[in-house]
C-alpha cells in the first residue's frame, strides 16, 4: 500500500471538482483530484457516438457558467472556444408556424403575446437579478449547533449575507417585491397561462420551468426553480452557447488550467472509501474530546492518498452513506442525506446522420438553435405524467440541439449530429428496462421527431438513447438526477443538501462536497465547486506541509 | 460495510373489534386484576395497569421489606441482532457497548443529533450479535432510522416477551423456593435462564427499586404460568402485587428517571430549548466520549468541553414533612429569584426524610447549597402558601447495601 500525502483530494474530477481543485491549487495547496473514469469532466464530456462522430454525452449546452469564473479560470487561454453563443431557442410548431425567443423579443404566436413578452421577459429578468448574487456565494445558516465551530467572523459573514437578501429584495421595489412573492409558490402552468395566449410560448417557458426536474408544470413550486434557473443563466451571463469540441472542452479547459495550477491529476482511480480517523494527543487533543475527520482516502486497488482535506465531487448521498459510511455521522443527519431527493425524468438521444435533416419551416441556418418540441404546457404535463407510475411517454418533449452545424468536427464532413434531451422516462421503468421496451420508447422518440422533421428516420447512420438509469450509471448521477438533487424549493439554498451540510461541509471534519448537489446547484455552472472551495480556504491547515 | 436497510416489521392487523375496548389487556390481567380491589387503574403504554392494588401504604412496604411484583407488560421491548449489532448498539447509546459482556445488563440512554436524551432504558446483550432493548416510550422509528447501513435486524418484542419485577429483600430466596436453582450467585445487572418444569424464565438483577430484585422474562403464553409460579410459594415471603403508585415512590428513593416526568424525549419536544442532555440529567455515567462515534457525540463533547450544560437535575432535602409536587425553586427566602422546579417528590417513608429531584439552572447547581421552595397546601379548601428551605443531597436518596450483595441474603 502506498502513502502519499497532499492538501486537499478531490474525489470527482467532474467540472465542479475541477473548479475546486483549480482554486485551492492557486491558494498553495497540494491538490490530487482522482476520476474514476478513463476521461475527466463527468456529465460535461464530449465522447465518441460512432466511429468520426463525437457527442456531448450529458450537458450539450453552456450557459451556466458565470463568465466572470470563466475569465478568473483563463479558460479561454486554456483552449475553450465558443462554436456559437447567443443561440435562440426556437419552439417548433407542427405546421412549422414557430416561435423564436431572442432575447427580449418574440417572434410568432399571438400579436398579444409578441407584445407582452418584453415586459414579461424584463419583469423576469429584475427577478432573475433578485436569484444571481445567492448563487454566487454560500447560504447562510440561520441557526449553528452548540457543537459547530462559531467564530465571529463566519457568524457576522452570515448575518451580512442574509441582510444583504432582505435588503436587495426590498430594493426590487413595491411592485416587484410583491409580483415575487405572489408568483414564487405557484406552479409554472398557471404563470404561464396568466401571460401568454400560444400554446407554443406556454410550452417553451413551462419547459425551461421544469427541465431537469422530475415535476411537470402544474406542480406546485416550480416557478421558483425557474426563477432560479433564470438566477443562474443571469448570473452567466444570459448567452446560450456552444463549446467548440462539445462539452468535453469545457473540461479539457479546467484540465489544462488545473495541470498548470500543479494539480496532480489521476484517472482510472476509483475511491472506494474515505478514511476516517480520531484525531490524538500529537493533534493536540483530550482522548474524550477528540474529533473524527477524514483522514484521507481508499482507491478500489488499495492505493491509500492522505490528506488534510477531502472534498467530494460525489453527490451528497454517495459520499456520505457509501464513501465515508453512516457510522461517522449522527442518524438525524443520515436520516437527511438519505431523504434527499434524487430522480430524473429526462434521458438522452444522440443520433449521427448521414445528412442534415430538414425540419418544416426552418432554415438551415435556424437549425443550430436550441430547438423545443413541447407544443403546449399541457404536453410537458402528459410527457411527464406516466413517469410518476413507471411509464414512459407516448409523445416525449424534446430539447434538441444539432452541433454540427456551427461545429463541423464533430463529425465526419458533410454528416451530421443531433443530440437531443428527451423528457418523460423514468428511472425505474416497470418492468425494468428490456431490449423491446428501450425500442418501444426509441420508436416513441423518433415519431416525434419524424413528425417535426419528415425523413430524419432515414438519416440515422447510428442511434443511442440513455434512459435515465442509463445517466445514472455512466455519469454516477443516482436517480438519474442532472443536479445531484432535484432543484426544487426544498432542496434549495441552506437546505442544499442539507441542513447540518449547507456550507460545503459536512460534520465529519474535513470531510468537504462540491458537487452540484450543493447551493447553488447542477448545471455545468461551476458555482458549487468555486464556493467549496472558498469554504475550504477559511480552514487553515494545522501542520502545515504545503508549498505554499 | 454493504448499505441495508432494515426491513421494516410487518404491521400487526388489530383485531376488527379492537376499538370497543379503549385500553389493552395484560396477560397477567387474569390474574391481577381479580386482586385488585380498589379498582384503580391506569394507562400505561395503551394497557390497562394497577395503579393501586389495596393501600399504597400495604405495597410501598412490601417492596422495601417482603416481596413485591409488578406487571411489565407495557414496557417496550426491542431485539437487535445481526453481525453489526454491537456495532450499531454502540452509535445508538451514549455508554461504550463494546465493554458489556454477554449474559450483562446496562442502563443507557440516547441521543439525537444536538445531544439531547431520546430516551433512557436496559439494554440486555444475550451474544455477540444479540441485544435486546427495553423502553418506556416507542422507539422503532428511531431505532429503524439508526439501522441504515448496518448489518441488523431490529424487531418489535414487545407483546411476544413478558416480564415481571420482583423486588424485595426476600426475592431471592423466594425464587429459590419456586425452584430457581443458584439464582443467589447472580451480580446486579446479570442474565441467566432457567428451566423450571416446562417454564422457560429469564432472569436478570435488575429494577427499579435501588433494593434487591429481579426481572423475570417469559414468552407472553407463559405470562400465567410465571405468576402462578411466583404466588404459590410467595406467601411465606410475603409476596404481594404492587401498582404503579408504589413502585414510583421508591423509583424516586432510588433516584431513577421518568420520561415524560423527570425529562422531556427530545422527539416529543416541541418547545424550543426544554429538552436535555445527560449531563444536564446527572447521567454523566452513561456517557463515553472516548468511544468511537455515536449519536450526538459531537454535541456532548462542546457541551462538556465548553461547560454549557444549561441545567442539571439534583437531589434536594427539603424541611418539613410535605412533598413538594411541582414547585419552583428559588435561591433566595423572598422567592425573587426563580432557578428551577422539582420534577417528582415523596415524603420518603423508609428515609424519613422530604425529598425530591428537581431541575436546577446553571450556575446555581453548582454553587448554591441552600435552596428555597415554594409550596401550596391545601387545608380544607383554604390554600396555604409555604417557602421551605432545600438543600442538595446525593441522588440515590435510598440504596441498600443488599442490592449489590453477590451471593444475595436469604430472607
Amino acid at each position: 500500500m502506498v502513502k502519499q500525502k497532499f492538501d486537499s483530494i478531490i474525489i470527482g474530477g467532474g467540472h465542479n471538482g475541477l473548479v475546486t481543485a483549480i482554486k485551492l491549487a492557486k491558494a498553495g495547496q497540494r491538490v490530487l483530484v482522482l476520476e474514476a473514469k478513463d476521461q475527466f469532466g463527468g456529465a460535461a464530456v464530449t465522447r465518441g457516438l460512432a466511429p468520426g462522430y463525437n457527442i456531448s454525452a450529458a450537458a450539450h449546452l453552456l450557459h451556466l457558467l458565470p463568465k466572470k469564473l470563466q475569465r478568473e479560470l483563463r479558460l479561454e487561454q486554456f483552449g475553450l472556444v465558443l462554436a456559437a453563443q447567443n443561440l435562440k431557442t426556437i419552439a417548433l410548431d407542427l405546421a412549422g408556424n414557430h416561435v423564436v425567443f431572442d432575447g427580449k423579443n418574440l417572434s410568432g404566436g399571438t400579436a398579444a403575446d409578441q407584445s407582452h413578452y418584453p415586459t414579461y421577459h424584463r419583469d423576469m429578468q429584475e427577478l432573475a437579478r433578485f436569484f444571481a448574487p445567492l448563487l454566487a456565494s454560500r447560504a447562510p445558516r440561520l441557526a449553528r449547533g452548540k457543537h459547530e465551530p462559531h467564530a465571529r467572523a463566519e457568524k457576522l459573514r452570515d448575518a451580512c449575507n442574509l441582510a444583504m437578501t432582505g435588503l436587495r429584495l426590498r430594493l426590487l421595489g413595491r411592485r416587484r417585491m410583491r409580483q415575487m412573492l405572489r408568483i414564487i409558490g405557484m406552479n409554472a402552468y398557471d404563470l404561464v397561462d396568466e401571460h401568454f395566449e400560444s400554446p407554443l410560448v406556454k410550452g417553451a417557458i413551462a419547459l425551461d420551468a421544469v427541465i431537469g426536474t422530475e415535476f411537470a408544470p402544474r406542480t406546485p413550486g416550480t416557478v421558483i426553480s425557474y426563477l432560479y434557473r433564470l438566477g443562474a443563466e443571469y448570473a452567466a451571463g444570459n448567452s446560450l452557447a456552444q463549446p467548440q469540441g462539445g462539452m468535453g472542452s469545457v473540461s479539457a479547459a479546467l484540465v489544462k488550467a488545473a495541470e498548470a495550477a500543479g494539480v496532480t491529476l489521476k484517472l482510472k482511480s476509483p475511491v472506494a472509501r474515505i478514511l476516517v480517523s480520531r484525531a490524538d494527543s500529537s493533534q493536540g487533543y483530550d482522548d474524550e474530546y477528540a474529533p473524527d475527520y477524514a483522514s484521507g482516502v481508499v482507491t478500489v486497488n488499495g492505493t491509500e492518498y492522505h490528506a488534510n482535506h477531502i472534498v467530494s465531487n460525489v453527490d451528497p448521498k454517495t459520499t456520505v452513506l457509501q464513501l465515508a459510511g453512516p457510522q461517522h455521522f449522527d442518524t438525524d443527519f443520515v436520516r437527511r442525506i438519505n431523504n434527499i431527493r434524487m430522480k430524473g425524468v429526462s434521458g438522452k438521444l444522440h443520433l449521427a446522420l448521414k445528412a442534415l435533416p430538414e425540419f418544416k419551416g426552418l432554415s438551415r441556418l435556424e437549425l443550430g438553435n436550441r430547438l423545443l418540441i413541447a407544443p403546449s404546457s399541457e404536453a410537458i404535463e402528459r410527457a411527464i405524467d406516466p413517469t410518476k407510475y413507471g411509464e414512459f411517454a407516448e409523445q416525449p418533449v424534446l430539447e434538441i440541439t444539432i452541433p454540427t452545424l456551427a461545429d463541423p468536427s464533430l463529425a465526419p464532413a458533410g454528416t451530421h449530429l443531433l443530440s437531443a434531451v428527451v423528457v418523460g422516462i423514468p428511472t425505474e421503468l416497470k418492468g425494468g428496462w428490456k431490449a423491446e421496451s428501450r425500442k418501444a420508447l426509441l420508436k416513441n422518440v423518433m415519431a416525434v421527431l419524424e413528425s417535426y422533421a419528415p425523413g430524419i428516420g432515414k438519416l440515422v447512420v447510428q442511434s443511442e438513447l440513455l434512459t435515465p438509469s442509463d445517466i445514472a450509471e455512466e455519469f454516477a448521477l443516482p436517480g438519474g438526477c442532472w443536479h445531484q438533487g432535484s432543484l426544487t424549493f426544498d432542496q434549495f439554498y441552506f437546505m442544499r443538501p442539507t441542513y447540518g451540510a449547507s456550507q460545503y461541509q459536512t460534520p465529519l471534519k474535513g470531510l468537504y462536497l462540491c458537487g452540484a448537489g450543493n447551493h447553488p446547484g447542477g448545471g455545468v455552472m461551476g458555482l458549487a465547486g468555486y464556493n467549496a472551495a472558498q469554504q475550504v480556504l477559511r480552514h487553515p491547515i494545522k501542520n502545515q506541509n504545503s508549498k505554499g | 460495510m454493504m448499505m441495508r436497510l432494515s426491513p421494516k416489521p410487518a404491521l400487526v392487523k388489530p383485531a376488527p373489534d379492537h376499538f370497543k375496548q379503549l385500553l389493552q389487556e395484560s396477560p397477567f390481567a387474569k390474574r391481577a386484576m381479580p386482586l385488585c380491589r380498589t379498582r384503580d387503574v391506569m394507562n400505561w403504554n395503551g394497557f390497562a395497569l394497577v395503579n393501586v392494588y389495596s393501600t399504597v401504604e400495604e405495597e410501598y412496604f412490601a417492596i422495601r421489606n417482603r416481596s413485591s411484583v409488578f406487571d411489565l407488560a407495557p414496557m417496550m421491548k426491542y431485539r437487535i441482532s445481526g453481525k453489526d449489532a454491537e456495532a450499531y448498539c454502540n452509535r445508538l447509546v451514549t455508554r461504550d457497548v463494546r465493554k458489556q459482556k454477554p449474559g450483562r445488563v446496562s442502563y443507557v440512554v440516547w441521543c439525537d443529533e444536538a445531544g439531547m436524551v431520546i430516551d433512557d432504558g436496559t439494554l440486555f446483550r444475550f451474544s455477540a450479535t444479540e441485544f435486546r432493548l427495553c423502553s418506556q416510550e416507542r422507539q422503532i422509528d428511531w431505532l429503524l432510522d439508526c439501522a441504515l447501513g448496518y448489518d441488523v435486524t431490529i424487531s418489535d418484542v414487545s407483546e411476544s416477551i413478558m416480564a415481571l419485577t420482583l423486588q424485595g429483600p426476600t426475592s431471592a430466596s423466594l425464587l429459590k423456593l419456586c425452584g430457581f436453582k443458584g439464582v443467589e450467585n447472580i451480580k446486579p445487572f446479570e442474565i441467566k435462564d432457567w428451566k423450571i418444569g416446562k417454564l422457560a424464565v429469564t432472569v436478570s438483577r435488575t429494577g427499579f427499586t435501588a433494593d434487591l430484585g429481579y426481572e423475570l422474562w417469559v414468552d407472553a403464553g407463559d405470562a400465567i404460568a410465571l405468576w402462578d409460579l411466583l404466588f404459590e410459594h410467595g406467601q411465606g415471603r410475603g409476596l404481594v402485587p404492587i401498582g404503579n403508585e408504589a413502585l414510583n415512590m421508591a423509583r424516586i428513593e432510588a433516584g431513577l428517571l421518568l420520561p415524560g416526568i423527570d425529562f422531556i424525549s427530545s422527539m416529543a419536544n416541541v418547545r424550543m430549548g426544554f429538552c436535555r442532555s445527560p449531563y444536564e440529567l446527572g447521567l454523566d455515567f452513561t456517557v463515553d466520549l472516548a468511544k468511537p462515534h455515536f449519536n450526538g457525540r459531537a454535541a456532548l463533547v462542546a457541551e462538556k468541553q465548553n461547560e454549557t450544560s444549561r441545567s442539571k437535575l439534583i437531589g434536594l432535602e427539603i424541611e418539613s414533612n410535605k412533598p413538594v409536587n411541582d414547585s419552583i425553586v428559588y435561591s433566595d427566602e423572598s422567592c425573587q429569584t426563580e432557578i428551577g422546579f422539582v420534577t417528582s417528590a415523596i415524603w420518603s417513608p423508609t428515609c424519613k426524610r422530604n425529598i425530591a429531584i428537581a431541575q436546577i439552572n446553571a450556575p446555581y447547581y453548582g454553587t448554591l447549597t441552600q435552596f428555597w421552595v415554594e409550596l401550596y397546601l391545601k387545608r380544607e379548601l383554604t390554600w396555604q402558601r409555604r417557602v421551605l428551605e432545600a438543600w442538595p443531597v446525593e441522588r440515590p436518596f435510598f440504596a441498600h447495601p443488599r442490592r449489590r450483595q453477590t451471593p444475595a441474603g436469604d430472607y
